[in-house]
């Protein structure tokens, strides 16, 4: 259903395929003053102890490039970042790219945490300034049911924030089913949403089974489009569902031999399913329509819903999230 | 508001108590002596006297005049004109019959019924459109089309490059009554918009009212744009038809019994996907593409007697577009259509009196149908209407004409409604259709009085009433958005409901034979709204109807204008200025997809504000001559002011166009052959830029300045055609007509949309960024051969 818009793009593509021209254009668009952008998250997964992330960086102009090489550019420092639970602040401490690689390799932190928020890999950012405010002496780390309060000061400005890591909600059962030609499917899920309008969900999934290369297919969750839903329509059902393999955004080739969309009959897929709370999703959810419309005509820009306050931008979430494991046949 | 109507009544009995002095009845009935159809429109004219009226949609005039000798002229587009002179000294009924000058099909000269209505007429802000002058316009593809010709008047906008929508001074396309032989259309628009469902051929007349709507017209903030259809021949069977490089069509007509009844029947299709499904077979046989659009008009027009007409008019049409990969298991499916039926009666009590009663069925549905292997989505929306409506007509002195009539309309919506299937899904079950229910009532007294032979007057008053009843389920939400609780309202059960009173008034002073001034002042309540989901008319757009969150569309406009003939009327000139005001304008919430009407209200998923428009519009048109044609222009700024949208501040809207021009241009070289042209020129539409971005999460997040803050270039565009008009071979029964054109002739890339192209692989560090322009509609050919017997 959120591919509808592109769908109604592709009946004009098709229908005036032979008719229609495009031609590059020079749009002068006006300067706008850079804003604070906050990517922030806090999880409880009842195994491991794990601390606060948040990244800060700054909007750009829209023709400005964002690859890596212009993005650490972007990072912001020496902000003072807290985050207050049951009335006691914790301060955060900046680390950049080798003092990460430090804090992972001596467990303090995931990896995939930090690939999950940068949106890249390790391996791929290292020669990189990325920098990141963390909590590393195990005083603050996710709890389900409780309500994080995030504060920022930078460059003279206070940014607030609140999240809620909801109570976490074990899928019921998960499996692989063949969709196409006897060796691709999507990873299928039993749940049960518990009656009470207002629960949200986000769905992960990451291949473990090796490439060619000996290497994990994934090196981190992947989030495909739509990962995200309330339970407006399946409050207090007990349902099966299914989602595609999905891409990173930025990603655009398969390892040789895969196939978009679609996991192999032999993939190891690990499942991430996390409780969200509601404004966690209306922000993941327009953020997919708005990357989806892009200017489209079919539809009407969209601004995301930060809850940010003081003008910021971005995302203060808190994740409750379980695992689950399919095994490839 | 009481106030308003006491002055209309008293206004009424005012001026009718002055017609006590001695006069006669002069009255007739105006007809095409080769169809035998009433002509509506003509223009008739006491000559020594300088008054003029218009015949009726019956033929009908009617003056009361002192005794005297008179000289009464009729005069209408095509039409040979007649003279008679009238000895009145006792009441006199004149049947009047006129030939045709030029048949429909033939290169006419630009000329229209504001023959002499330019000055004299009383409202402004009115135009109105013959068959003929619709196809001496260059067209795309060379499918003449009503909406397309309209849209070269200033004030009358499109949406976009080659779109049919209607935007009327700074209205919404929602916001125009569009009336198919008296009954509403919904979506006037075949192949995404790029075409209108009025097929050319059955077309008799077309009046686009702007300005100054009369107060038996309601329902609409905007226009009314009301389309009579041919009754067909009295005398004999006659066939036309025509061919161009998209569609065919047939229309035939003629009498069912002779002199008592006759009928029309006309058909339309595309062939784009009989002749693209080889090709696309061709290069893919995996893959299936089909697009068509069919409709079909019908009219039985019944003499009962010299004073019963009965009349049935059916309308069907549909567009259907499919997309099937089979390797991909994708399908897509959208359709969508209208459908009418009514019957009417008028009867004629007598020359004074004409009564017109009217049942009607109008219905409107889309259909998407998704699909992706074993899941499947469905799309529904529409509107449907059950309506009866009845109009008096009673002229009791040249001085005078008084409407009074009622309507009362059913309607049921069906916003959109989803259906979802899956294998597996099997404890979801989706497939509802959410309907709702609402009873439309509106009584309306209108008088048109003339003090005299300068200053004319309309009053009106439009008594309108909505009640949106159950079957219904309001679902209740907390500050959260999240549905707390459901409220059932039982079949019938009063949900919500409006009343208004809304009064209509226009004036115009005629300064001399040649010049007047006109005002009007109008005031609308549109209580039905169709809410676009995308910024260009698509059969996503919904129709709901005024509940208790969503309250009646209300707008005022003033308007204002001079009128000018000039070197023997051979030239008309106009200049009107216009201010409107709209409330309780509707807009989806930011983010909507339509998905979120699911278990929902769709009035939950609306932001509501104020629109505002204002411009002036000037117009100079050379009726009559070997060449003939118009310059129109529209100086005009719409803007709209939505607290939940664009930080409450004040925005252009999306159809706010600066300047408007059109030339129409029209050189008859001989009897054989003319040459026509058409240039337009508009200032480009507002839209909404990205100003900034920002990554999360590995995507990059655009970050969007004030609402409409860009202007796509402005568009720009010529056509020519060349009519070939042979005479007839005596040795045929048949004759025949080519047209050659050339749309768009110095391949203009007029802006549809922008678009950015992202080369975005973030992790290699890989990221541009281009702005893309699409335009459609390069230079094209166009030719067209129709056929009439």
């Amino acid at each position: 259903m959120n591919n509808q818009r592109t769908l109604l793009l592709i009946i004009f593509s098709v229908t005036f395929w032979l008719i229609a021209c495009e031609k590059e254009i020079t749009i002068d668009l006006p300067d706008v003053e850079d804003k604070l952008v906050v990517e922030g998250k806090i999880e409880y997964d009842g195994i491991t102890n794990t601390p606060p992330i948040v990244i800060l960086t700054k909007s750009t102009g829209f023709f400005e490039p964002t690859d890596l090489n212009s993005l650490q550019d972007l990072f912001v420092h020496d902000a003072v970042v807290t985050v207050a639970v049951d009335n006691i602040s914790h301060q955060l401490t900046e680390f950049c790219l080798s003092e990460m690689l430090a804090l992972i390799s001596s467990g303090v932190i995931d990896s995939s945490l930090v690939e999950d928020l940068l949106g890249a890999t390790l391996e791929n950012l290292i020669g990189f300034e990325y920098c990141l405010y963390t909590i590393i002496d195990n005083s603050l780390y996710g709890q389900p049911g409780k309500s994080y309060d995030l504060t920022i000061v930078s460059e003279g400005k206070t940014y607030t924030s609140t999240t809620s890591i909801p109570p976490l909600n074990p899928l019921i059962s998960v499996w692989y089913e063949t969709q196409k030609d006897d060796t691709l499917g999507f990873a299928w899920a039993r749940m049960y949403d518990p009656p009470g309008k207002g629960d949200a969900y986000r769905w992960y999934a990451r291949r473990i089974s090796h490439n060619g290369l000996g290497e994990e297919k994934d090196a981190f969750f992947v989030a495909p489009f739509g990962s995200s839903f309330e339970d407006k329509f399946i409050d207090g059902l007990e349902f099966d569902f299914a989602y595609d393999r999905g891409h990173r955004p930025g990603d655009h080739d398969d390892d040789p031999g895969e196939t978009p969309h679609f996991f192999k009959k032999s993939d190891t897929i690990v499942i991430k399913f996390c409780t969200i709370a509601l404004p966690v999703f209306e922000f993941l959810r327009i953020m997919e329509v708005e990357a989806n419309s892009n200017g489209s005509p079919f539809a009407s820009p969209s601004t995301i819903p930060t809850n940010i306050d003081n003008n910021g931008l971005g995302l203060w979430a808190g994740y409750g999230v379980t695992y689950d494991t399919i095994f490839g046949q | 508001m009481v106030k308003q109507l006491l002055f209309l009544i008293c206004f009424t009995l005012i001026s009718l108590a002055s017609w006590s002095q001695t006069e006669f009845v002069l009255s007739g009935t105006v007809t095409n002596d080769s169809t035998k159809e009433p002509i509506a429109g003509a223009t008739v004219i006491i000559k020594e006297l300088q008054k003029a009226v218009s015949t009726d949609n019956n033929g009908l005039f009617n003056f009361t005049l002192p005794e005297g000798n008179y000289t009464i002229v009729i005069r209408h587009i095509g039409m040979s004109e007649i003279t008679k002179a009238v000895e009145l000294n006792k009441n006199v009924n004149l049947q009047l019959k006129t030939n045709m000058e030029t048949i429909v099909t033939e290169t006419v000269e630009i000329t229209d019924s504001k023959i002499d209505g330019n000055v004299e007429k009383t409202d402004p802000g009115t135009l109105v459109l013959t068959k003929a002058e619709v196809k001496s316009i260059p067209s795309m593809l060379g499918q003449t089309d009503v909406l397309a010709a309209l849209q070269l008047y200033p004030g009358v906008q499109s949406a976009a490059q080659g779109i049919s929508g209607m935007y009327v001074r700074g209205g919404g396309p929602d916001q125009n009554l569009i009336l198919l032989d008296g009954v509403p259309i919904y979506n006037p628009a075949h192949l995404f918009g790029f075409y209108s469902i009025f097929n050319t051929n059955v077309v008799e007349k077309v009046t686009l009212i702007k300005g100054a709507m009369p107060a038996n017209y309601g329902g609409r903030l905007s226009s009314v744009m009301d389309i009579t259809t041919n009754d067909g021949n009295d005398s004999t069977i006659h066939a036309s038809g025509g061919t161009g490089l998209i569609s065919a069509d047939l229309t035939i007509d003629g009498p069912l019994f002779k002199n008592k009844a006759t009928f029309s029947i006309s058909g339309r299709r595309t062939y784009i996907d009989v002749l693209g499904k080889p090709i696309i077979q061709l290069i893919d046989k995996d893959k299936e593409w089909g697009y068509y659009f069919q409709d079909f008009n019908g009219k039985l027009v019944f003499h009962l007697s010299d004073k019963d007409k009965f009349s049935y008019s059916g309308y069907y049409g549909e567009d259907a577009f499919k997309i099937l990969n089979k390797p991909a298991g994708f399908g897509l499916g959208i359709s969508w259509g209208n459908a009418t039926s009514s019957l009417t009666w008028q009867h004629i009590f007598s020359d004074k009196l004409v009564l017109s009663t009217q049942a009607y069925y109008t219905g409107y549905r889309s259909k998407i149908d998704i699909s992706q292997n074993t899941y499947e989505v469905k799309l529904y929306s529409g509107i449907y209407d059950w309506c009866g409506k009845s109009d008096l007509k009673y002229y009791p002195s040249d001085r005078h004409t008084i409407k009074i009539g009622g309507s009362y309309t059913y309607h049921t919506f069906t916003p959109t409604n989803i259906a979802a299937n899956t294998d597996a899904l099997t404890t979801i079950d989706l497939d509802q259709r959410i309907k709702q229910y609402s009873h439309d009532v509106a009584f309306y007294l209108s008088e048109e009085y003339t003090m005299n032979n300068r200053l004319r007057f309309r009053l009106g008053l439009r008594y309108s009433y909505f009640q949106h009843v159950g079957p219904f389920d309001k679902y209740l939400k907390n500050e959260f958005g999240i549905i707390t609780d459901t409220i059932h309202y039982e079949r019938g059960e009063h949900v919500a409901d409006y009343n208004h009173l809304e009064p209509r008034f226009s004036a115009r002073l005629l300064l001399n034979s040649s010049s007047s001034i006109k005002m009007a002042y109008v005031q609308n309540y549109q209580y039905i709204h169709m809410v676009s989901y995308a910024t260009v008319s698509m059969p996503t757009d919904i129709w709901i109807p005024s509940s208790e969150k969503v309250k009646p569309q209300v707008s005022t406009q003033y308007s204002i204008g001079y009128f000018k003939d000039s070197k023997n009327k051979v030239y008309e000139t106009s200049i009107e200025m216009y201010y409107k005001t709209m409330a309780n304008q509707i807009e989806f919430k930011n983010g909507y997809s339509p998905e979120d009407d699911l278990l929902d209200n769709p009035e939950n998923n609306f932001v509501f504000g104020d629109g505002k428009s204002y411009g002036i519009e000037l117009f100079i048109k050379k009726k009559t001559g070997k060449t003939t044609g118009w310059i129109g222009y529209a100086l005009t700024s719409t803007s709209r002011q939505f607290p939940d949208i664009n930080s409450g501040e004040e925005y252009y809207a999306k159809y706010d166009r600066r300047h408007d021009l059109s030339l129409v241009a029209v050189h008859k070289f001989n009897e054989n052959w003319s040459l026509s042209g058409v240039f337009v020129y508009a200032t480009g539409n507002a839209t909404t830029m990205p100003e900034s971005r920002y990554a999360i999460g590995g995507s990059i997040i655009n970050e969007y300045g004030k609402r409409n803050n860009y202007r796509l270039v402005d568009y720009h565009r010529l056509d020519f055609s060349v009519t070939y008009n042979p005479k007839k071979n005596k040795n045929r029964n048949y004759k025949t007509f080519w047209s050659f054109g050339i749309y768009n002739v110095y391949n203009r890339n007029n802006p549809y949309f922008i678009y950015f192209d992202d080369s975005n692989y973030f992790n290699e560090g890989i990221f541009d960024t281009k702005a893309k322009q699409v335009s459609l509609f390069p230079i094209m050919p166009a030719v067209r051969w129709e056929y009439f017997f």
